[in-house]
């Protein structure tokens, strides 16, 4: 008996309380819902195969990148990490049989599809077309799209994320298991409490907000319009305290599989505990204070704009340590190219690389240069895709054999990370050359000579589509198919992998105590293999 | 004794110490989203009120002020009486055999004050209504400057006004609600110090919507 088929009715589905099949819903909702997102990326590349506008209006091309934005944001990026893996593995990773409020888990989840429903809503009915940024006063005044009830979708589902956070903040506070002192806990646990802190203390302020542009539409106030004595700025200023803050919603928990995945198939205790915990925390503070970033060419004082200059440099000491933590563990390691290992590794790399051009966006002169080009698309790209989604399918890989009780196919697995990576870089490295010679973002045309780099563009896409359909492909098939999975199929260390492959319903069957620091990997035996699952019974 | 215990005690926690402070710390960090949720708000107060000071002081003259002042009573009165139930609820406080009354008593009573001061604020939404304070279409520009961009900062402070407010009152309602259904709760149950717990979360929660209102009051009420 295990989670999966101690009860198989579609009641003991929707009504359970479990965290482990709370995951699961959240999983089938955000791959739907990232492949919705997706749709719109595909068609709007393909309309830039061309110079001209010649298979999408205006309008219509608007909508679609706003839509793009909106879903894949908060219906996937924002929920992704924590809501599947941080709901699967933190009551395992310390040791508890369930989140401190399980009843609320199941709460939130209602409150995600509810504020999902509200989104499928608004793009059936016509879409929004003010970008995800819904930037005043155009979406207040201005707009003649849906805004309200896109607002609405994103408000409600704010709740959820709040729910989410609080959850985990007070279970890992309070239902740590015997042994289990802060500092043994792993780092994705560690990532996870960063990343709740940020939903619980930001969320609210991006629900506010977007009342607020609701209010504005609906009563006809001036709240954000200067035409009738409202400041168009304000708005800019609480949309980014939240949404800077989200960005680091969006790369800490990565961060968190990242350094989970590298010392295990490095077989080395993780470089610099401490340093890579502390790291975490000061990219959640340092994160709050950065949000200015976004407004350099809004007309906010210079001053202002220096100071959130070198506060945003700042936030990149605590990611370099983190990277440097990851190379020195990799260093003398005994490395096993594994899929979750490929994918870490594409991560540590993109994640650099979208790191260091986020500098350069930090420097003054050169974001006033770049400001609305393709260049800050590249870039966030490189963060969020590079970054984030590498991580995600890193750590669903790494604990499938943990959630599903089987092992998939290795072969393609690798496949896919190559393939991901591959046609990640191509297609949106040309984009920061597109940046570069001044191409700007939201526009359905282009000058002839940018050709080039869109046609690159939407090849690696169409690429990188393919890498994203092959895991739905092979994971489900090893759910029938794949070989069954041990207890610990990578020998990793951690909690989660001292209970059965799939755990039972409440997770241990008796309270797991801790008496050591974490990560306790040792030099490996050298016929060590590790991912082969458990050989047939007949 | 072993038996009860444990039908009280939650899924995922091992005794009753642990999910009491856990109910405890999830509320803390609840109260601290709202004070995020209402802080965006009064950052935009006080926004405009540095671009508008004038306006603010026209607006605040146009409030019921003895009324304001009636409420905020109202409030520190109840929130008085919840800091006595849930001293009086505690399981550490003496055993005393009629526990239910006393508790009951005060839990109604903070209902119903907090039912006044929906009344009161209700009354004067009515009246700001009537005068064509309410902010959009129905605002009566002429009335509160000859200028209208001086009407529209007016307009704003009864936008932030009624935003606030309301978005205040909305906590309130949740607030009576619980504060009631608490007061039932403890009036049917046999053993009244089992609740001890929710009765002191919502606590919390009531003292925080207090709080919200004190920062409310002279904001609105005393910048005449």
């Amino acid at each position: 008996m295990n989670y999966l088929n101690e009860s198989t009715t579609l009641r003991s589905w929707f009504l359970t309380t479990d965290h482990k099949r709370i995951a699961i819903l959240y999983l089938l909702s955000l791959t739907f819902f990232f492949f919705v997102g997706g749709m719109a990326a595909v068609l709007f590349r393909l309309e830039l195969i061309t110079p001209e506008g010649d298979l999408l209006s205006a309008d219509s091309y608007n909508k679609l990148f706003s839509l793009h934005g909106i879903v894949m944001v908060w219906f996937f990026l924002i929920p992704s990490i924590p809501t599947v893996l941080g709901n699967f593995l933190i009551p395992l990773m310390i040791g508890a049989r369930d989140l401190a409020f399980p009843r609320l888990n199941l709460l939130s989840w209602y409150i995600f599809m509810a504020g999902g429903l509200f989104t499928l809503t608004m793009i059936v009915a016509g879409g929004v077309d003010t970008g995800w940024t819904f930037y005043t006063p155009y979406s207040s005044t201005y707009a003649n799209t849906f805004v309200i009830l896109a607002a609405t979708g994103i408000f409600i589902s704010g709740f959820s994320s709040i729910a989410t956070g609080l959850n985990f903040i007070v279970s890992i506070h309070v239902l740590r298991a015997p042994g289990l002192t802060w500092f043994r806990l792993p780092i994705f646990v560690w990532t996870i409490y960063a990343t709740s802190l940020i939903m619980v203390l930001a969320t609210p302020v991006l629900a506010v907000t977007l009342a607020l542009v609701a209010v504005e539409r609906i009563l006809g106030v001036g709240i954000f319009d200067p035409s009738i004595g409202g400041d168009p700025l304000l708005f800019q200023h609480l949309f980014w305290f939240y949404s800077h803050p989200a960005v680091y919603i969006m790369i800490l928990p990565g961060m968190g599989v990242i350094s989970e995945v590298v010392p295990c198939f490095s077989r080395k205790r993780l470089y610099g505990y401490g340093f890579v915990a502390m790291a975490t925390l000061a990219i959640a503070s340092l994160g709050f204070l950065v949000w200015g970033h976004h407004m350099f060419v809004s007309g906010q004082s210079m001053y202002a704009g220096l100071l959130f200059s070198l506060l945003s440099m700042l936030v990149a000491v605590p990611s370099a340590v983190k990277v440097f933590n990851w190379t020195a563990t990799l260093y003398k390691g005994t490395i096993f190219l594994k899929t979750p290992m490929l994918y870490a590794l594409g991560f540590i790399g993109l994640f650099t690389f979208g790191g260091l051009t986020g500098i350069c966006l930090a420097t003054l002169a050169f974001d006033v240069h770049v400001h609305d080009t393709y260049f800050i698309i590249a870039h966030f790209h490189y963060i969020m895709v590079g970054g984030m989604l590498m991580a995600y399918l890193g750590g669903l890989h790494f604990w499938w054999p943990k959630i599903t009780g089987r092992i998939y196919s290795e072969w393609w697995g690798r496949v896919s990370a190559l393939v991901v990576f591959g046609g990640f870089n191509m297609t949106f490295f040309p984009q920061f050359i597109l940046g570069i010679l001044g191409n700007p973002r939201r526009y359905h045309t282009y000058p002839d000579e940018f050709q080039v780099f869109h046609v690159m563009s939407s090849l690696g896409a169409t690429i990188l589509g393919i890498g994203y359909l092959l895991p739905c492909c092979y994971l489900l098939w090893s759910l029938k198919f794949g070989r069954r999975a041990s207890n610990d199929p990578w020998h990793a260390t951690g909690l989660e992998w001292r209970t059965t492959s799939p755990p039972p319903k409440h997770n241990f069957l008796s309270q797991p105590t801790v008496s050591g620091p974490p990560y306790a990997y040792e030099s490996p035996h050298p016929e060590l293999v590790i991912g082969e699952g458990e050989p047939e019974p007949h | 004794m072993a038996n009860e215990m444990s039908s009280e005690i939650a899924i995922p926690y091992d005794s009753a110490d642990q999910q009491r402070s856990a109910a405890t710390f999830g509320m803390w960090v609840f109260l601290a989203t709202e004070v995020l949720f209402f802080g965006g708000l009064f950052v935009g107060y006080v926004v405009y009120r540095y671009e508008y000071p004038e306006a603010f002081r026209t607006g605040s003259a146009e409030l019921n002020l003895w009324s304001g002042g009636a409420m905020t009573l109202l409030l520190l009165l109840g929130s008085m009486l919840v800091a006595v139930v849930d001293h009086l609820i505690a399981p550490s406080a003496d055993n005393r055999s009629s526990l239910r009354g006393p508790v009951v008593r005060r839990l109604v009573a903070t209902t119903v004050l907090g039912i006044a001061f929906l009344a009161l604020e209700f009354h004067e939404y009515h009246q700001l209504i009537q005068d064509g304070r309410f902010p959009g279409h129905a605002f009566r520009l002429s009335d509160v400057s000859s200028d209208p961009l001086d009407g529209r900062s007016v307009e704003m402070f009864f936008t932030l006004f009624f935003c606030m407010t309301g978005l205040h009152a909305f906590h309130m309602c949740l607030g009576i609600l619980l504060v009631g259904g608490m007061a039932v709760a403890i009036g049917r149950s046999e053993q009244p110090r089992s609740l001890a717990n929710p009765m002191s979360v919502i606590g919390l929660y009531w003292h925080f919507v207090d709080i919200i209102w004190v920062f409310l009051y002279p904001l609105f009420y005393l910048v005449r």
